[in-house]
């Protein structure tokens, strides 16, 4: 049952994001040197936080996959994965966004977190191509999940690289998260706490919707397959909203995925 | 003393960075709002489905009149 | 490994199911696969005249592109390290593929020995084709592109160790991850790349100092360390998913 704590989760999204928006443009202060421009640092610090956390979740997932077998941690590594790719996506974007306000051009080599977030990017967009070009589905699985431990554990080891990489070329332009003043320190912390929630709100969700279609086709089955034992399929006189043939294509067919 | 690096252009006016903030900001949002359209229409589709199984289900067992589906907004 | 005494035939050792510890050395049985491995490609030559010609072809086309008859520091570095890249993919694309198409891992799977055996046979193969292709392309890019090293040779050759084993182990991985796919070939390439970018990082890094005419400096540590720890970090991680993916 994934949709259990999906209301509270939920609420308390609404409140965290609204409560870190509020202090971001109500109460930090303006930084000193990037001004106003250095409010995006609020969105695209915890954008980028929580998508590193959740690749490596999705690693630890897989792992717990390889152990047990259980098909349902597997899912959640593959929902997981699948929204830190969004996040990294929005990463991306705000950096670039920040990169134009700041240097003038869209994209800069000199800030490390961008560049390794490229590549993390880069590699974790195979995940969905690999995954649907293996048809077998136990195989499928148990190959996505040794993708997601490999893929996991070279996020820390690239941000590592990357960051030797660029240290000897320019300091560290969009700012870093030490030794922020007390407010902007309050603000960050939220912001943070906020897209955490956001990000486990909408796992959650996606793994209700998932979880529901799953259950849906198990229905459908387990009603065709009564019906096609029991009598063979008959032409009501009841006129229904579809016709008779859609419904059994539709029912030999199992329904298309979304 | 700010603990940030010294950006190597002057910071921008506050009408050009407003832009940039709200670009970012309004880029965010739209990412999750077609994450929200995207989970709206799987919704419609369960809800089309369980329309269809409902219908299969009806037809083995045809309920009286009192299954018959109450829409209303009372839940 | 098992400390049993090694029986001369694998298929002679007792009956005793899969459940039996391999009563064959890890050693040998890796050492077996290796000449397996190596007398096909003798025979086939599919991989790595392949991947030394291709190399060759890519100074070629880097000496128009870039419209330069010589090369040093960190384009010389550039251009060495994408060809070699860019070659040792081919021979990852190719790795797995005969197993996979007539049979070769089924059979391996029905033999009583340790199933790490096929990752470390096929890692040292990957290393050997890298080893005979740098043989080939090295000096051809020191000819070709007029390239000083001479003087660096060891430091080079220390770099070069360091970063084949880092793409022997990727390499391998990523091989028997794509192998299975619909879309093998194209797959390789595009998980291969990110993952092996570290090493691209550390070898550009390290040889750079190294391609200089002047005076050569040396490969700072850094890098060496870097290349090393990724070498490490991810041969284990190879030796634990191995198993997984060569299961039926």
């Amino acid at each position: 049952m994934y949709g259990k704590g999906l209301r509270s989760l939920s609420i308390a999204t609404v409140v965290a994001v609204v409560a870190a928006f509020t202090l971001v443009f109500f109460y930090a202060p303006l930084e000193a040197e990037q001004g106003f421009l250095q409010k995006i640092f609020y969105l695209h610090v915890p954008l980028a936080i929580i998508a590193l956390c959740g690749f490596v979740l999705g690693g630890l997932f897989a792992i717990a996959h390889l152990r047990t077998r259980d098909q349902r941690w597997d899912l959640r590594s593959y929902v997981v994965i699948h929204m830190s790719l969004i996040f990294a996506l929005a990463t991306l974007i705000t950096g670039s966004i920040w990169a134009k306000g700041s240097w003038g051009h869209w994209w800069v080599w000199s800030e490390p977190t961008l560049v390794s977030f490229l590549i993390v990017f880069l590699l974790y967009a195979t995940y969905q191509p690999l995954r649907f070009s293996i048809e077998d589905p136990e195989r499928q699985a148990r190959y996505a999940s040794v993708f997601a431990i490999t893929a996991g554990a070279f996020v820390p080891m690239n941000f590592i690289a990357v960051r030797l990489a660029s240290q000897y070329v320019h300091p560290r332009v969009l700012g870093s998260t030490s030794n922020l003043p007390g407010p902007m320190a309050l603000t960050f912390v939220v912001s943070l706490v906020a897209m955490a929630l956001l990000f486990a709100t909408l796992c959650k969700y996606e793994l209700t919707a998932k979880s529901a279609r799953f259950k849906l086709r198990a229905l459908r089955r387990r009603l065709a397959g009564e019906d096609a034992q029991r009598r063979p399929r008959r032409r009501s006189a009841v006129p229904e909203p579809h016709s008779s043939t859609t419904l059994g294509a539709r029912v030999a067919g199992g329904g298309a995925s979304t | 003393m700010s603990a940030f690096v010294v950006a190597e252009i002057p910071a921008l006016p506050l009408h050009t960075a407003g832009k940039y903030v709200a670009a970012a900001y309004i880029v965010v949002f739209a990412i999750v709002l077609i994450y929200v359209a995207i989970m709206a229409i799987r919704l419609s589709h369960i809800e089309r489905d369980l329309g269809e199984l409902l219908a299969m289900a009806d037809e083995e067992q045809p309920q009286d009149s009192s299954g018959a589906e109450r829409e209303s907004a009372a839940v | 490994m098992s400390a049993q005494p090694a029986t001369e035939n694998p298929a002679a050792a007792p009956a005793v199911g899969y459940a039996a510890a391999p009563s064959v050395p890890l050693r040998r049985v890796v050492g077996a696969l290796l000449r397996k491995e190596l007398l096909v490609e003798l025979r086939t030559l599919e991989s790595v005249p392949g991947m030394s010609l291709f190399a060759l072809s890519t100074f070629v086309v880097f000496h128009f592109a870039l419209n330069r008859n010589s090369v040093e520091g960190d384009l010389a570095t550039g251009v060495l390290w994408v060809t070699l890249l860019f070659a040792a993919l081919l021979g990852v694309n190719r790795l797995f593929v005969a197993d996979a198409e007539e049979g070769g891992i089924d059979g391996f799977l029905l033999a009583p020995v340790d199933r790490t055996a096929m990752l470390l046979a096929k890692e040292l193969t990957l290393l050997c084709y890298l080893v005979v292709l740098e043989l080939v392309a090295v000096p051809a890019f020191a000819l070709l592109l007029s390239v000083p090293f001479a003087h660096a040779l060891p430091d080079l050759l220390l770099v070069l160790a360091l970063a084949d084993l880092g793409v022997a182990v990727v390499g391998t991985l990523v091989a028997a991850l794509a192998v299975q796919t619909r879309a093998r070939d194209l797959l390789g390439p595009l998980l291969g790349l990110p993952l092996l970018v570290p090493i691209v990082i550390g070898a550009a890094r390290a040889s750079s100092p190294l391609l200089v005419a002047s005076h050569a400096g040396t490969p700072a540590a850094r890098w060496l360390a870097m290349l090393a720890l990724y070498d490490l970090i991810f041969g284990l991680i190879a030796y634990a998913v191995f198993d997984f993916l060569l299961e039926d």
